[in-house]
This record gives C-alpha cells, structure tokens and sequence, in this order.
C-alpha cells in the first residue's frame, strides 16, 4: 500500500538538502546613520588618583577604524565636599591632577563641547570586598559540564547594594548583582553562567560596588554585548548622562581576585 | 444610555412577529450525518426568506400558511427541492447529498468544478474550505488552516510562524477557538504547524473586521473553528503519512444515525531521524553525546463524540489535548493546551435555538531558567487555567430579524504549580485571576431585501482578583477594579444587486490578557507567557468594503479600514524579557495604535483553474511615553506591501497541480545606526525603535497532487511539493556580529530558514 522505500528515499533528500544549504550570508542594507553621536565615560574609583574621563563620537556601523577622540571638550570634575578640578587632555583622556575620592561622596561630571553641555552625577559606595572566587560545576539534568563562577562576599545589612563584575579578556564581560533577593547574605549566585571556560584559563575578575544608575546601565550594556541575545529589545543602554550622550560616569568602590579554572 | 435605546429595539423587534407558521430543523450531510454551517434556503415564491444555517446547523423561518417551494444549496453538496405545505409548525432535518460522486461524470461534459478555499459569509467573515485546503502547496506537505489564513489579505506573517498578525495587531491578539474553547498558544514544533489537525476539522470561521457580538476579548480577529461531529452512518478511518509526521482519524456511529463519535491523532517524528543522522562522533564522549541529543516532536489527539436524547436535545463533548517536547543541551522548552467543552443543544421552540457551554481551557509551558539562587537551570512550570460558562440563544423572530443573545462567564487563574522554594520572583510566586463577564445582543435586520444590518453590543466587566496589586508601577491601576466597556457594533449590507455588494461596519472590542514577548518572531518566542492586564486594552474599527461578482466565476473584493487603538502594553527599552524579572516594573503602560489599510482579493472560483489574488497595503503604528519620545513610530508587525497568489489547477479527476506565491516587505526591525567605544569594548549603537526595516520577502511553492482511480471504499492520494521552488534565501534574522579578537569589524550576517525544501506524502480514507 505505501512504498516505503519511497518515503525514506525522500526524507533523506530532504535532510540532505536542509543540510547542504548553507543558512547565513553577508548581506547589504540600508541603515540609519547616527555616527558622530557624543560618547562619554568617566570613573571616579576608592584608588588613589588620576581619575580618567575619555570624550569620543561614534562611527558608522561598517566604519573600520579608530573611534574619533574629542580634544576641545571642557571637563569638570566636582564633588559635594566643595572639591572642584578642570581636567587636563594628555594621551587622549581627560586627567585630574589632585582630585581625591571618599567613600559615600556624590561626584559630578560636567563635560562642555561645542557650546553644548553635558552632566552627570554618581555616588560612591562604601566598599564591599571580594572575598574570593569559586569555580562551579553547573550540573544540569542533560549531564553537562558547564562552569559558573561564584564571587564570595558579604552584602552589608542595609538595603540597596548594586555589584558589577567585570572579566578580562580580549572582550571584557559584564555581570551585575544586586541585593534585592539575598540581603545581608553570603552570596550564593553564580555569575558568567552563559560563558565558556578551558583547563588552566586564569579569570580575572573586578568586583565593583556601584550606584543605582551605574547599575542599570551596566546591566543593560552586558544585554546588548551579547550579539546572540534575540531576547533583548535593542536600545542604548540608560545612560546616567544628560543631553543625550552615549556612556556612563561612575563613581565606584573596587576590589579583584583571580582564578585558575581546573 | 446605549444599551436601554438598545434593549428597547429589541423589545419591538420581539413584539413584531405576527401569525406565521414556523419551519425549523437541522441541516446535515446525508452520508455522514455531519452537521452543514452556511447551507443556503431560499423560498422560491418569496425573495424575503434568503437565510443561512448556523453553526451549529439549524435553521428557522416563518411565513404564512400556504405551499411553498424550499431550495437548499451548499457549495460542496447537490442542491435539494423541497415542497412544503404549511399550516403549522414544521420540523425538518435536511439531509444533503455531496456533490463529489459526480465530479467524474460532471467533469467530462462541463467543468463546473467548484473549488472554492475562501468564501464570504453574510456577517463579512471568511469561511474556509476544510477539504479544498488539502490541495494547495505547504511546507513539508502538512496541510494547515492557520497557513492558508496566511495567504488571506490583512493577515501576515513570518515564515514558519503560525503567530499571525492581523490588521497590524500583535500576534496575541487573534482568539482562536476550537469548538468554542479559547486555545492559548495554537504553536507546535517551532510553528511549522498549528495544534489544528484538519482531519478532525469541519469548519473555520475567520472574523476580521465585523466581528458579532456574541465574540469578545481579543482586539483583532476571531478564528473559530470547529470540529467534525463524526460519520453517524459508517465506521471509517482516513490517515496521512509524512516525512515529519503521520495521523490517523477514526469515526463512526455510536448508535446509527443518532449519535457518533471521532478520534484523531497526530505525532511527528523528525527527531528520531536527525538523531540518526547526527551519529555521535568518535571523539565526542558520552557526554557531549548524550548533550547533544535533540529531543523535538509533538503529539496531538482530538476527540469528539455527541448523544442524541430526543428529537429536540444533543449533547457534545470534545476534547482537545497536545504536548510540544523540544530539549535541546540544556534548553527546555514543552508546553501543551488542554481544552475541553461540554456543550448541550437545544431547540427551545420552533423559533429559539440554545446552545449552552461548560469550557475548560489551559495552557502550560514548562522551561528551564536560570535562577539566580541555584546554580543549575531549574525547571518552572507556568499555567494559564480558563474555565467559560456560556449561554447562547439563536431567535428567529420574524422573516426580517434574526437575534442572537446570551451571556458568556469566564474565570482565569494564572499561577506556576511547584514552583521550587528557591524562586523568589514574585510574578511566579503569586498565583492571579480574574473575571471576565459579558452579555451581548445581536440582531439580523433585513431592512428591505436589499439593505440588511447587523447592530449589536457586549457589555463586558473584568475585575482582577487579588494579588495583583504589588506593581510599583504608578501607571498600574489598582486592583479589584471593575471595567465595564460598552462594545457597540453594526454592519450595513448592502446589496445593489445580485453581483455588487457594500459593507459599512463600526466594531469595539477589548482584551484583557495578552502575552509577554517581543513580537521578534523568533524561535524563541514560542514559550508566550499570558499575563492579565489592569485596564482593558481598547480597539475601535471601522471598515468599508465592496464585493462585485462576475457570472463566469470571479470575484472581487476591496475593503478599506482604520482601526484605533488604546491602553496598549509594551516593554521598556533595554530590558531582558524574562519571567524571573519584576515583569511589571518592565512594561510601559497606556500606549496608543492605530492601522489602516487597503486589502484586496480577487478569485476565480469555478474552472480548471482556481484560486485568488491577495494584496494589502497597510500601516500599523504605536505611541507610547518612554519609547522614541514619545512619538508614532511603526509597529514591529507593520508592512507596507503584502502579495500572495494562490492558483489550482484541476487537470483531471486524477491530477492536481497547485501554487503559491508571496512577496511582502519586510517588518518594521531596530537595527544599529553606529558604533562606538564603552570600556574598550566596542558596542553598538542603537536608534529608535522599529526605525529601520527588514529586506523584503518572495518566495514560490508547487504542489501537484495524484489520486488514483478510487473505489468507492478506498481513496487515497499522493501529494508531491517544493516549497521556495527558486531557492530564494529569505531573510529570517538579521544579526550584527563583530569581527574575530573585538576587532570593530562588523558584518551584517543574514540566516535564512527554508530554501528548496521538498515533501511527499501519502493520505488515504476508507
């Protein structure tokens, strides 16, 4: 009644053919341009100084070349102690000369291009020390061998402690914590879960203790990074700078530790 | 206000009808006792009496006493006359015959071969051809209704999607229902088919721009479909077997001519054979075997079976039940519907049919996640849960009205069951519900026997039961509120003559649930996650539309609409859609829509050669505070052009060869507009939301189709195909990848999904 020979024969062409044709190519499309856009990024850090502040534009998307360094712009560092510096352009970045951080201090940021201003403020947190880093096996009912890393350290008791984790590499990476689950606990949460590591890699990672802004931005910015994110509505992360600019100041207290994976 | 100038309308309407005796009864297939939706009466002796069965296939007219001559038509059945002499009430079943066993003969002297996929109901719906569906050319050769409401004007879609968006509405926002029973997530296995098996279907009903009153809850469209009832007369079995999947139908009587029963199953099994093909490697490990294993198949089993107490009284149940299993390494993704109706028919009096309904409706997914408190993925399980008491009486008062009343009672519950202690996500912890009432009127008015007007409303109450207040959203309304909408509609009809029509229709409709996605159309978007909203979301339509019919077999149709819309949800730019998140702190509240368009559908429906000419141009925009400044700006779902050609061409009884052909431009799509340098990292930049637009799409599938000679026990049929004939690669995504080491060196890589993809299958019936 059925010839299945028929059937098999056909349900191999298929596959063969599914598999034979290649699903990806380069292609050319028309793009709205938004090149030139302002991009800031400034830090403040519980080191001592010079703190850096970088002014660039952004390129086209298929530009191929180093991103333009704004070299006119006046910026102002300030702080709610009364401390205020104009920051001198030297190898490209803006530098302070004798500008200091405290714990808890709101700083501000004013950078001035083109007649146009632009600010931001950021508060820096009191210090949460990294403690260590532990390698996790992530075991997953299919049996694979998955590694997270988790970031041991204490959430002090009160309320409204954001982290940022930064691993080095080629590609810096993001991850962000904060305590709105877990408050006052010993972290018990993997971090870099989605990332593949080898034998005797050694991972570096930064632990920051960051404000609410800087948090989100960060949060946002490790969503975009991660091209194979389908889940992710596409927009600039929220930047905490007025005027429109692209980038982020923060104010943030660090500390780091390294790991070698097994 | 409305409803009391409404009610009293009514009123009038019922005092009206005079001393006229009434015939009434159920039209059916003669062999198979399945019940007729849309046949036809028509009096010979009076223009005034020109009516349809209903869906469940009753009819009533009255006229004075004297004798009459009926006449019954259905397109896929052999017209019957019938004599009456009428001096009281009469009841009469309708028996038709179908009209297929003469095809042969017919076919040879005159090709009066009707092949019609689509056609137009009084109330402006389209109804699809269940059996003329089968011949037209679909992916891998799985017949699909949900894919031949695609090539319809208005409706558009992404390939391998069965999400479809409607006069620029989002893709939740179209009800299915499947007998009666509303379906939340109509996908199986990644989209390529819907959870609608058409062995088991008797009619589908697609509702886009009038949409009666007895219909609420959805925003753009109405596809009710409704299953067969199963042959009353004879056992028979009718299967397919595909490269991907295979089904079987068994029906038969339960006790002869009264009562029938029908099961039909369905269950794919392309993973065994890509689990063959992709043998583990030498080097692999039994890990990495064991990782990449896919898992991917979807089984589905639809049941129906009815009992006749008397003359008068049936009662109905079907049951709809289907499982989706896709994992994948550590991706998990099942997820099925359970749904079932219990329904009684009942004819009240010679003028009144009931139709009373108990519904249980769930849908649940189950997925893993990566919670934050444990280090492996952990599986959760959310459920959406519907139970519908609903009442619906058909009431032919007079010649000239026709009314249909009733009330519907709807309950949901969404909740995760076994949520594990280590989640702390509150969207998951806390259970929510809510009601949803309606009542709603609608009457048939023939005005004179040209203009015919369908007015009408729903009343419809929603109140959020608790839990659903812990929003810190200022925009959220509090819970425990009740909205009550007035949904006011009506249509004019107006028939110049027999070969020009006019349709004028104003319709509201609201919803109150909807799901959260992003409307990427991606695979991922199969897991859709229905929340309850506080205020109903609003859309106000008006449509106007012109039919001319050519005697020698063609017909045209253009219809104009603008549709508004209001209390719209979307997400917030930038953030992660993920259940574990504060799901409510991420929407956006209060956004406005609004579509327009023009639809065009030209057909030619009698001949060797069938099929139509769909064409759309159209417009879908949104506004919402916090996305693009709070300016229009496109809806992802909008398209300029919309084409698609669907041609059948009937050789000979034996030989069938069909086509389709599409091409639309692409959707509205938020691709970068720069680049630039964050923290040595170069990322990019982005612009406004759905400001840029995907590469347009065109691609052209053949089918041709064999039946042997059949005996009158036996058919079968083979069925040959290529889908994308030319191998056009379509675009499916778009994605920006940066060069190899962070180098900025970007390239806009394209994946397509099917190019030159054959299928073969084989159905048989006896």
């Amino acid at each position: 009644m059925i010839n299945f020979k028929t059937f098999a024969v056909s349900f191999f062409f298929i596959l063969i053919v599914c598999i034979s044709c290649d699903t990806e190519k380069d292609i050319t499309l028309p793009l709205i341009d938004n090149s030139g856009t302002l991009v800031i990024e400034g830090n403040v850090t519980d080191d001592e100084g010079p703190y850096f502040v970088s002014v660039t534009r952004s390129l086209k998307i298929f530009q191929n070349e180093e991103v333009p360094v704004v070299d006119n712009a006046i910026v102002v560092l300030s702080d709610n102690k009364g401390q205020s510096e104009v920051l001198k352009f030297e190898d490209g970045v803006y530098v302070t000369d004798n500008f200091t951080s405290h714990y808890g201090d709101t700083y501000s940021l004013s950078v001035t291009v083109d007649g146009k201003n632009y600010k931001a403020t950021s508060t820096m947190p009191q210090l949460v020390k990294l403690d260590s880093l532990q390698q996790i096996k992530l075991a997953n009912s299919d049996g694979g061998n998955r590694i997270g890393i988790l970031p041991v350290f204490k959430d002090p008791p009160q309320q409204g402690n954001y982290y940022l984790f930064k691993k080095y590499g080629v590609r810096k990476k993001y991850a962000v914590l904060s305590d709105n689950l877990d408050n006052g606990q010993i972290n018990k949460r993997a971090i870099f879960t989605n990332e593949y590591f080898s034998v005797n890699d050694t991972v570096m990672i930064e632990m920051q203790s960051v404000d609410g802004p800087v948090y989100d931005y960060f949060k946002a910015l490790a969503n975009i990074s991660d091209e194979f994110n389908e889940n992710n509505i596409t927009s600039n992360p929220p930047s905490n700078i007025s005027n429109g600019a692209l980038g982020y100041f923060s104010a943030h207290a660090s500390s780091e530790k390294a790991i070698i994976i097994k | 206000m409305m409803r009391i100038t409404t009610m009293t309308i009514f009123l009038s309407v019922l005092s009206y009808a005079q001393r006229n005796y009434t015939v009434n009864g159920i039209v059916k297939d003669k062999d198979t006792g399945e019940i007729i939706t849309g046949a036809i009466i028509k009096i010979k002796e009076t223009a005034e009496i020109n009516i349809q069965s209903n869906e469940y296939g009753f009819y009533s007219f009255s006229l004075p006493e004297g004798s009459y001559t009926m006449i019954i038509s259905d397109n896929k059945h052999k017209e019957i006359i019938k004599e009456i002499q009428l001096y009281n009430t009469v009841k009469m079943d309708l028996n038709l015959e179908k009209d297929d066993k003469l095809i042969e003969e017919v076919f040879i002297r005159r090709p009066r071969n009707k092949s019609v996929t689509s056609t137009r109901s009084a109330a402006g719906a389209q109804v699809l051809d269940i059996e003329s569906i089968s011949k037209l050319p679909v992916l891998l050769g799985e017949r699909d209704v949900v894919k031949v409401l695609q090539f319809l004007p208005g409706v558009s879609s992404q390939e391998s999607s069965m999400g479809m968006s409607v006069r620029g509405g989002n893709p939740n926002q179209n009800l299915f229902l499947l007998d009666e029973a509303p379906v939340f997530n109509n996908y199986h296995l990644l989209g390529l088919f819907s959870i609608f098996n058409s062995d088991a279907l008797r009619s589908v009903t697609f509702y886009k721009e009038n949409i009666p009153s007895q219909y609420g809850g959805r925003l753009s469209s109405i596809v009710d479909v409704k299953m067969k009832e199963g042959n009353n007369q004879n056992f028979g079995v009718a299967g397919g077997i595909g490269l991907i999947s295979s089904r079987i139908t068994v029906e038969g009587p339960i006790q002869k001519g009264k009562s029938s029963f029908i099961l039909s199953a369905r269950r794919t099994y392309a993973d065994f054979l890509i689990n063959a093909m992709n043998k583990p490697q030498a080097d692999e490990g039994e890990v990495q075997a064991k990782r990449n294993k896919l898992r991917l198949y979807f089984y589905d089993v639809n049941a129906k079976a009815n009992y006749k107490i008397n003359d008068k009284n049936t009662v109905y149940l079907s049951a709809y039940f289907g499982q989706d299993v896709l994992n994948f390494d550590s991706y998990k993704n099942n997820w099925g519907n359970k749904v079932g109706t219990l329904r009684w028919n009942s004819i009240i009096s010679s003028k009144i049919f009931s139709n009373t309904s108990l519904i249980s409706s769930s849908y649940s997914y189950k997925v893993n996640i990566n919670n934050a408190n444990d280090l492996a993925p952990l599986d959760i399980n959310p459920t959406i849960r519907n139970w519908i008491l609903k009442q619906d009486f058909s009431h032919y008062v007079s010649a000239n009205h026709s009314l249909r009343y009733g009330f519907q009672s709807s309950y949901y519950y969404f909740s995760t069951p076994n949520l594990p202690q280590s989640v702390f996500s509150q969207f998951l912890r806390d259970p929510r519900s809510m009601w949803e009432n309606a009542i709603y009127a609608n009457d048939d008015y023939k005005i004179t026997d040209k203009l015919l007007v369908n007015y009408g409303f729903r009343l419809s109450a929603v109140s959020n039961g608790q839990n659903n207040a812990r929003s810190t959203s200022s925009e959220a309304p509090s819970a425990n509120k009740t909205y009550i909408n007035i949904e006011p509609r009506v249509m004019f009809n107006y028939e110049f003559n027999k070969y020009n029509k006019l349709r004028l229709s104003y319709n509201r409709n609201t919803q109150n649930i909807q799901t959260l996605n992003n409307d990427n159309n991606t695979i991922t978007d199969i897991n859709d996650v229905w929340i309850n909203l506080r205020k109903p979301q609003l859309a106000d339509q008006f449509n106007l539309g012109y039919t001319k019919k050519i005697a020698s077999g063609y017909e045209f149709n253009a219809d104009i609409y603008y549709k508004k819309l209001s209390n719209l949800v979307d997400y917030k730019d930038g953030v992660q859609m993920n259940v574990i998140d504060h799901v409510d702190d991420n929407l956006l509240f209060n956004g406005r829509g609004r579509s327009y368009g023009l639809e065009i559908l030209a057909k030619k429906t009698t001949g060797k050669l069938t099929g139509w000419i769909s064409y759309t141009l159209s417009k879908s925009e949104r506004r919402i505070d916090g996305i693009n400044n709070g300016e229009w700006y496109n809806a992802r779902q909008d398209r300029t052009h919309d084409l698609s050609i669907v041609a059948s061409y009937q050789l000979n009884p034996r030989w069938n060869f069909s086509g389709a052909f599409v091409y639309n431009s692409g959707n509205a799509a938020t691709f970068p507009t720069g680049q630039y340098e964050v923290d040595g990292n170069t990322v990019l930049q982005y612009g406004k939301r759905n400001a840029s637009r995907m590469p347009a799409y065109n691609r052209l599938d053949l089918n041709v189709t064999y039946e042997p000679q059949t005996t009158k026990r036996f058919k079968s049929s083979w069925s040959l195909g290529v889908y994308n004939i030319y191998a056009k690669k379509n675009p499916f995504l778009i994605s920006f990848q940066l060069g190899i080491n962070n180098q900025r060196n970007f390239r806009a890589v394209q994946t397509s999904l099917f190019t030159f993809l054959p299928n073969l299958s084989y159905n048989f019936k006896f």
